[in-house]
């Protein structure tokens, strides 16, 4: 991925995860915390932290096409850094979580990877289904072809 | 658009004649194509030179600096740049899948998902080439998808 594609999936991305984060809040404050006083700073936070989260998609960027042990190192590398990012920010600039509770601790950890693997799937399903009408195609194309080959050799 | 076929006498000389408002890029490919059609592509095998078939060509591909033609088996080196190639052939069954391979679509026998959004075309003789993510609109296009 070249840099211009990684800052056009970054920017892309930003977009998902704010509105992502802040679906996932309003709905959490609608269920839990009902009589909550949201404050301008606390929309100001999602919306940096979209920038926090979505920057890692930088380790992707390189000048040649990654290959497919590349990609995997990148993907390690890429959850690493996500899961420094949210964790540490949740800490130092947010203030999300204060002190060090392990189960909090823990739970950011895994969520991390956790929605990781769900977006994976998702893309990976859609990918499919893509794959899937061009295989269609494809066989038409061959059938098609096999016929006119047919045509032209009863024609001679 | 409608297509209409006159027989003429042998006498006369054979021509296609395009009858068009413009000349639309959807025309343009039409004559590409038809111009590409039975013109041989210049393949060098050492000091060999082998004349090659468009179809029975299943992928071009750029290596430093270099362009490289694969057949089912062989492989031979094309004097051409891929830009040039693109032109050429871009109109009929080749369709560029990456910054440095043009496929032939026909040699296809199926495509699936890859990583990073990326698909992996598998040829008939079992080779497999990646389809980068930017260029699998165009496929999907070139196959009216």
């Amino acid at each position: 991925m070249s840099f211009r594609d990684a800052v056009k999936r970054i920017i892309q991305n930003y977009f998902i995860i704010v509105t992502g984060v802040l679906f996932c809040e309003a709905l959490f404050y609608a269920i839990f915390i009902t009589d909550l006083d949201l404050s301008v700073t606390e929309l100001w936070h999602v919306l940096i932290a979209g920038v926090f989260y979505s920057l890692p998609e930088l380790v992707f960027c390189s000048q040649k096409e990654l290959s497919k042990k590349q990609w995997r190192r990148r993907t390690v590398l890429h959850v690493l850094l996500l899961e420094v990012v949210v964790i540490g920010s949740a800490h130092v600039p947010f203030q999300w979580l204060v002190g060090f509770n392990v189960r909090e601790h823990v739970f950011m950890a895994l969520t991390v990877p956790a929605v990781y693997a769900v977006v994976t799937l998702t893309g990976w399903m859609r990918d499919q289904l893509y794959a899937d009408q061009i295989n269609q195609k494809l066989t038409m194309m061959q059938a098609e072809d096999e016929g006119a080959d047919r045509a032209a050799g009863s024609n001679r | 658009m409608k297509i209409s076929i006159e027989e003429i006498g042998r006498e006369e000389n054979e021509e296609i004649l395009i009858r068009c408002h413009a000349l639309s890029e959807e025309i343009l490919q039409m004559i590409n194509r038809l111009k590409s059609g039975d013109e041989m592509v210049i393949g060098y095998e050492g000091s060999k030179i082998h004349r090659i078939h468009p179809k029975d060509i299943y992928y071009f591909e750029a290596v430093d600096n270099k362009v490289f033609l694969y057949c089912k088996s062989q492989v031979y080196e094309s004097k051409q740049k891929l830009y040039e190639i693109e032109q050429m052939y871009g109109g009929g069954h080749f369709l560029r899948t990456s910054k440095s391979v043009i496929m032939n679509i026909k040699k296809i026998k199926y495509v699936s998902p890859a990583y990073s959004g990326r698909f992996e075309a598998c040829f008939d003789n079992g080779e497999k080439q990646v389809i980068s993510r930017q260029y699998v609109s165009a496929l999907k296009k070139k196959l009216m998808i």
